[in-house]
């Protein structure tokens, strides 16, 4: 087997070997304990250029499929794992992880010990590395990992629809702001029968408006809200003339709209068992999440946080008290059994 | 929601005896309930009648009642402590019974105490399959269809309802036999006749077909504001219909898509909603492996054997977080004690896999059969925690201790014919795993194991790649094997003694090779959050993966071994030992550091000790973790026999072994050694030598006199021990049971028929502390594991106690014992004693002798090893006075599980488990005992005598007082005969009625003495397994029918309800006076 490096911005690095495709991969790592469900996640527009480091050891036991993707493809970059199953076993299998990689052209790198990385990510902080195949030599990769790290990149914009399209339901009229949309948003809002709209994210509020839409979704999607001055614009044009749900990135700009400060987790919020309270009824929920960014609660001005995390009390959610708006950091999907953001979803499609 | 403020004392119920189906897993989920219900400042009443519990410990509970747990006896504990509530998921099946007779029998309302956690109504949803079912329709779950039928119309119409495959299960069968799979009617009918046939209850259990569905449980837990969440779900290697305690079990499920693990999460919230459980729960889904379809198996509304897994497997306590949601507190209100930063309501995540592997008795019965099916049949289980499949599963067959590691496995199944091996596949047994491996070394394709046995071909492949690495190694003989390669083989597993064997090389050789090349394994925490939070509690298991987790602590430590599995012989009564041990430690400010494999136990529960290390008691995993952490020194003495196996290897490597020194242990375990040194102190053992032929054991037999004692010497504890009366059962044991040779020679000891004492002492070399004498009620030649046992013993005349004493102290002495020690004597008629055995360890009745007397022995033993001398803890050499209360142990069995095992005592130990009664008398200690061993002695009715022909006379005086008492008496024809004469009314039963009679009820309790054991098709081994299937109870000994008959005589004194704070001699066990005992 080929051998690869992963090389870290702090300078540290990773000998082990090759899985996907040849090649170098630059980009941030996260690191997801998900103990199930790398298909969903690999496929998930919010690891969109990002390096996935899955904390379950052993990955691609059941395959892939052709019905669990989040995404026409691998939205992540790069990809770490403990041990890759080439011999996958399930009834649905279309064949191994392996192949599921290569036909995506994503490198990544197994055999190593991810659980001293995520331990490093945990100290440290979420950091930028870079996975190759094809140099071995770590002082070169490093300096490759600072160059990159200065570009800029605007992720949202590489995945965002071209142009609008619509979904026929009979339902309420939804514009979907597409930061970075998933199939599951799209399944849950069409299994509610709504007429959606899909906009790519550099729309303006006219050209949303001039859709007719009852209500309109800011999905999902990767990245620092901060990059998107020109969504928080659209947003607040649109605040107080239709209801609006933020979901995930989504939130954190509606946010902002809002006049919200963000800020950055140390090791960000990544898997499906991140328990959330809901305030109104101090109940709490597993829920599915992903992001680095979080909406500061003490710069909140007409909004009242509804969620928290249960881990560190960051907010999850939040409700505007003067306008339609409100926000949930944590993703329809992913298969929960209570899923709370379903529920706000649903309750959101319900009151337009 | 805060803690309730209603409750402020709560009973909780244990699970009594150990079992199979019913370990150690209920002390520890129960030690933790009664510490998490105390950190809440609410007193907890416990009742238990296991004494080798810790949960059974004054420190872990305010009031402890060692006492039966049957209604009456609970009722009148509750009367007297008047608790507002009992938490009654914590003690098994058996603690969840009595709760709902409690709450049947009206006393709960009348005393106004609540069932706290699940409600009664709860539970019997979930346990009545009517009601359950019912309650799935309603949430649109399936659940698996069955039916126990009596006729075959019956069957016929359930079949109409489900459709085939159907499984036929007779009931009751001696064997097993009669039972199958049905495809259509035809088959169906014929399958069902016959079974029908062969049950001696005439009963069938027919059920839906999900054979070859893989099953897949889910541990899930619930609070009172409606929050669930799932701790683990955990995949059987085996597919649905081999018992789950049976299965090899790994966590978490491996080969589940997303889609179907979330399918079955959230059909596991689901049920728990609907059930309304407030605690937790164990759901058993059976799913087919090529679709979305699953049906419910059952739901436990209790902790369990899987969640004791659940939660050494995550580090999620489970048992904790239940009991504080039973007395009102929220999953968010509940801190994750092992982040001590994050709350008990998130879902865990590992980063590593856990294996499961059941450890059976069958090295113990070998007449038992072994198939594997729906009854349960391990009485422990063993769990191993690894970076990859392999290594875990490697490291759990190494845990195993059995002479079965994987490459001896491996070779015995080499010799096997292909149709024995096809068989095996067919008809799995505790040997499949290497059926499986040495069936793909014969070619045997992953598909086609796949098809004949059901195991997902994920599993098959991973046993796959341990064979092509062996053959890989096995290739490097006589070369030097690469780092690469021995870096693989240890990342997947190979322990040391494995990779020798494939390179026909020495272990030492091995491990020297892994020193050079620098490989050594790394140890990593178990933290529940894979890595996401900093954990605070030292949990850990080795990988061969790249870094630490974290450094080892400074400061003094000890190493404890602990004692592995739960096994036959080797029961939780070391786990207590253990446990009491590291506590000593860390009174002393010396950090304990456990090593043992066993989820069960108290023991590897993560507060216990300053470090845990869950790993195989193997002497490569345990020397790795002594070249880790540094201590002064390794306890032996409280792990049962496999610690003390690991003290030789040890001190050889160089490490300290604390207490009794490796030679003087040695002195006392070599027969021969042991001989001299009693020669020396001029204390009589029963004759007897060494046998190196069948020759020579006939000629010594001769010598000494028939009848004998035989056994190989190379294995310990009663295993393959057989008394034989004469020429004719000497040569058949020789011949059937042993391979005698120069090496492994057969010792041949008079059997001298008296009545057996123990001691247990403590011995700092100087001074020695006998700590009681116990007396067996079964003469010897009955395992003293076997026996029952009374302290203080009750006919022993003063003398003979002193000489007890003396020898004992002049034993220990003689052999510089440094901590516990234990001996067993027989006394023959004429009042001479002899010694049978001494073993330098804590033994199995320390925890009975602890709590009777209220002397913390594991504590003193621990003491003297670290130098304390027993003058210093204020004790003198000689034997601690006699409480005033009576304490009697009795033996509990799992015969029921175990089928075609003869239920005859002899010197090969059987029971699974034991109770203890205390009273203020005798009789009353013993009626207690036998009651809550769950010995049911008629006060009416027929009595049946069987007996060999030695046993005739002394058994026609019990027969005859019996008789006297109104019982009716009957005998089988030998019998009969010598009765008549006695003058006492006997009636005569022909033996070919027999056993008709016993399926009817006929008789009430049955006298059976062995003529000769071991032979299934024997009559006497039918009349005891058909006593044993119909619940009537079977007595095999003349002294134990002696014992029932004095208890009989004083059935109309009641006993008393006595708590454990009033047995001890003073009532403060760690106040006690200085010197107690009699200088000599």
């Amino acid at each position: 087997m080929k051998k690869a490096v992963l090389v870290l911005e702090d300078g540290s690095h990773y000998i082990g070997k090759l899985i996907g495709s040849e090649g170098e991969v630059f980009g941030q790592l996260v690191f997801n304990s998900s103990m199930t469900g790398y298909q969903e996640i690999l496929t998930d527009p919010c690891y969109r250029g990002k390096i996935v480091t899955f904390t379950y050891p052993m990955i691609g036991n059941y395959g892939y499929n052709l019905e669990d993707n989040e995404s026409p493809m691998v939205q992540a970059r790069g990809v770490i794992i403990k041990e890759l199953c080439d011999e996958p076993s399930s009834w649905r299998s279309h064949g191994s992880l392996a192949d599921f990689l290569r036909m995506n052209g994503i490198t990544g790198i197994q055999d190593i010990d991810t659980r001293h990385l995520v331990h490093s990510l945990r100290e440290k902080g979420s950091m930028r590395g870079i996975i190759s195949s094809v140099n071995d030599n770590v002082e070169a990769l490093l300096d490759k990992v600072n160059k990159l790290s200065k570009l800029h990149t605007d992720p949202v914009a590489e995945i965002t629809v071209g142009s609008v399209f619509s979904l026929e339901g009979k339902g309420p009229r939804i514009a979907v702001l597409d930061l970075g949309v998933k199939y599951s948003l799209i399944n849950s809002l069409a299994s509610l029968d709504c007429h959606i709209f899909m906009l790519p994210a550099y729309a303006d509020d006219k050209e949303i408006l001039s859709l007719r839409p009852d209500g309109v979704i800011l999905s999902g999607g990767p990245g620092d809200p901060r990059m998107l001055p020109y969504a928080v614009k659209t947003i607040r044009a649109l605040i107080g003339q239709k209801p609006i749900l933020g979901i995930g990135l989504g939130c954190q700009l509606a946010g902002m709209a809002m006049g919200m400060e963000v800020a950055r987790l140390k090791a960000g919020h990544y898997g499906n068992n991140q328990p959330v309270k809901d305030l109104s009824n101090q109940r709490v929920y597993m829920t599915y999440q992903h992001h680095d960014f979080i909406l500061e609660s003490d710069s909140a001005k007409d909004l009242v946080v509804t969620h928290i995390n249960m881990n560190d009390n960051t907010v999850e959610g939040f409700i505007s008290t003067r306008y339609p708006l409100r926000g949930i950091q944590f993703h329809p999907g992913f298969a929960l059994a209570e899923d709370e953001s379903s529920r706000v979803l649903t309750e959101f499609v319900a009151s337009l | 929601m805060p803690k309730r403020q209603d409750i402020d004392k709560v009973l909780v119920i244990g699970s009594g005896p150990i079992v199979i189906g019913q370990a150690a897993e209920f002390d520890y989920s129960g030690t933790q309930a009664c510490k998490a219900l105390k950190e809440e400042n609410i007193q907890v009443v416990l009742v238990n009648s296991n004494p080798a519990t810790i949960m059974t410990d004054p420190d872990i509970a305010d009031r402890i009642y060692i006492e039966p747990i049957t209604l009456d006896v609970v009722s009148r504990i509750l009367y007297r402590e008047r608790p507002q509530g009992i938490l009654p998921t914590l003690g098994g099946q058996t603690g969840l019974n009595m709760a709902v007779q409690l709450a049947q029998s009206g006393i709960l309302d009348r005393l106004g105490i609540q069932l706290l956690g699940t409600s009664l109504s709860s539970i019997q949803k979930a346990e009545d399959r009517k009601t359950f079912k019912i309650a799935m329709e309603e949430i649109g779950e399936k659940v698996a269809s069955s039916a126990v039928v009596t006729s075959l119309s019956e069957a016929i119409s359930f079949a109409e309802e489900v459709g085939f495959p159907i499984i036929i299960r007779p009931a009751y069968t001696l064997g097993g036999t009669g039972g199958g799979i049905a495809h259509n009617m035809e088959e169906y009918k014929s399958i069902v006749a016959r079974g029908l046939k062969s049950s001696i209850i005439h009963q069938v259990i027919v059920e839906q077909s999900l054979v070859g569905w893989k099953e897949i449980e889910y541990e899930v837990i619930r609070d009172g504001a409606d929050n669930c969440i799932v701790v683990c779900t955990m995949e059987n290697l085996d597919p649905v219909g081999i018992h789950t305690g049976d299965s090899i079990v790994v966590a978490p499920s491996q080969t589940l898509s997303h889609k179907e693990h979330s399918m079955l999460a959230n059909a596991a919230k689901r049920i728990i909603r609907a059930l309304e459980i407030q605690g937790g729960c164990n759901i058993q889904f059976a799913l087919n492996p090529n679709s979305f379809e699953y049906v419910v198996i059952e739901v436990n509304p209790r902790v369990s054997r899987s969640s004791a897994l659940a939660s050494k497997a995550t580090g999620y306590p489970i048992a904790r977080v239940v009991s504080k949601i039973a007395v009102g507190l929220n999953l968010d209100e509940i801190v994750n004690p092992v982040t001590q930063t994050t709350y008990a309501c998130f879902e865990p995540s590992v980063d590593y896999v856990v294996t499961k592997v059941p450890r059976w008795p069958f090295d113990k019965f070998a007449t038992a059969n072994r198939t594997l099916g729906t009854q349960m049949k391990a009485t422990g289980e063993v769990m191993a925690i690894g970076r990859n499949f392999e290594e875990s599963l490697l490291k759990a067959i190494d845990s195993l201790d059995i002479k079965m590691n994987y490459h001896i496995g491996m070779k015995e199944i080499t010799s096997w014919s292909d149709q024995a091996i096809m068989n095996s596949l067919k008809n799995p047994d505790d040997e499949r795993i290497f059926v499986i491996s040495e069936a793909l070394n014969r070619g045997y394709s992953v598909d086609e194991i796949h098809e004949i046995t059901g195991i997902d071909r994920f599993f098959i492949r991973k046993l796959q790649n341990i064979n092509s690495l062996s053959s890989r190694v096995k290739a490097c003989r006589g070369k030097t094997i690469s780092r690469e390669l021995l870096y693989e083989c240890k990342k997947y597993g190979f322990g040391d003694s494995y990779i020798a064997e494939l390179l026909n090389a020495s272990e030492s050789e091995v491990k020297d090779l892994r020193k050079q090349y620098g490989i050594g394994p790394v140890y990593k925490i178990v933290d529940t959050c894979a890595g996401e939070f900093k954990a605070a509690t030292p949990y850990y298991y080795s990988s061969y993966d790249i870094y630490d987790d974290a450094k080892p602590s400074e400061g003094q430590k000890v190493v404890i071994i602990g004692s592995g599995p739960i096994r036959i012989g080797q029961g939780i009564e070391f786990d207590y030992c253990s446990v009491h041990c590291a506590k000593a430690l860390r009174e002393l400010g010396i950090k304990a550091v456990i090593i043992n494999n066993n989820p069960e136990t108290v023991s590897t529960d993560f507060d216990i000790s300053d470090t845990l290390y869950f790993e195989p008691l193997t002497k490569e995993c345990v020397l790795d973790i002594i070249e880790r952490e540094k201590p002064l020194g390794v306890v032996v003495q409280f792990g049962g026999q496999t610690a003390i196996n690991l003290a030789q290897p040890l001190a050889k490597a160089g490490v300290r072994i604390l207490g009794t020194s490796v030679e003087d242990i040695d002195k006392a375990e070599d027969r021969e050694e042991f001989l001299k040194t009693l020669k020396g102190l001029n204390i009589p053992m029963p004759a007897g030598s060494t046998a190196y032929s069948v020759d020579d054991a006939v000629r010594i037999a001769e010598k000494i006199s028939y009848p004998v004692l035989v056994r190989p010497s190379y294995v310990l504890g009663g295993r393959a021990m057989e008394l034989v009366y004469n020429h004719e059962e000497l040569l058949e044991y020789m011949k059937a049971a042993v391979v005698v040779s120069r090496n492994h020679p057969v010792l041949v000891d008079k059997y001298i028929p008296g009545k057996e004492v123990e001691i247990d002492g403590i011995s700092d070399g100087k001074d020695v502390l006998v700590v009681g004498i116990m007396e067996h009620i079964e003469r010897a030649g009955v395992h003293s594991g076997d026996s029952i046992a009374v302290y203080p013993a009750q006919h022993l005349s003063d003398e003979i106690k002193n000489r007890i004493v003396d020898y004992s102290v002049r034993i220990a002495k003689a052999l510089n014992i440094k901590g516990l020690f234990n001996i067993q004597f027989v006394l023959d008629p004429d009042n001479n004693l002899y010694v049978l055995e001494v073993n330098p360890r804590a033994s199995r009745t320390v925890p009975v002798l602890s709590k009777a007397t209220g002397i913390p022995m594991v504590k003193l033993a621990t003491r003297i090893m670290l130098g304390q001398s027993l003058e210093e803890l204020g004790y003198a050499t000689g034997v601690v006075p006699e409480p005033h209360l009576v304490t009697v142990k009795a033996p509990v069995f799992s015969f029921a599980k175990l089928t075609t095992v003869d239920i005859f005592l002899g010197p090969e130990m059987k029971s699974t488990g034991e109770v203890m009664g205390t009273d203020t008398s005798y009789y009353k200690a013993l009626h207690k005992a036998l009651m809550a061993a769950g010995i049911q002695i008629p006060s009416s009715g027929n009595i049946l005598f069987s007996v060999a022909d030695r046993d005739k006379e002394e058994a026609s005086g019990m027969a005859a007082e019996l008789s006297s008492m109104g019982y009716n008496i009957y005998a089988t024809d030998g019998t009969y005969e010598y009765f008549s004469k006695k003058g006492f009314p006997v009636r005569q039963v022909r033996k070919m009625h027999l056993i008709d009679a016993l399926k009817n009820d006929f008789f009430q309790m049955v006298i059976n003495t062995p003529t000769r054991g071991k032979n299934p098709s024997r009559f006497g081994f039918m009349l005891r397994r058909t006593a044993m299937e119909f619940n009537i109870p079977c007595i095999t000994s003349l002294d134990t029918v002696r014992a029932i008959l004095q208890t009989l005589k004083h059935r109309n004194e009641r006993f008393e309800i006595i708590p454990l704070n009033r047995y001890s001699i003073c009532a403060n066990a760690s106040a006690m006076p200085p010197v107690l005992a009699v200088n000599r």
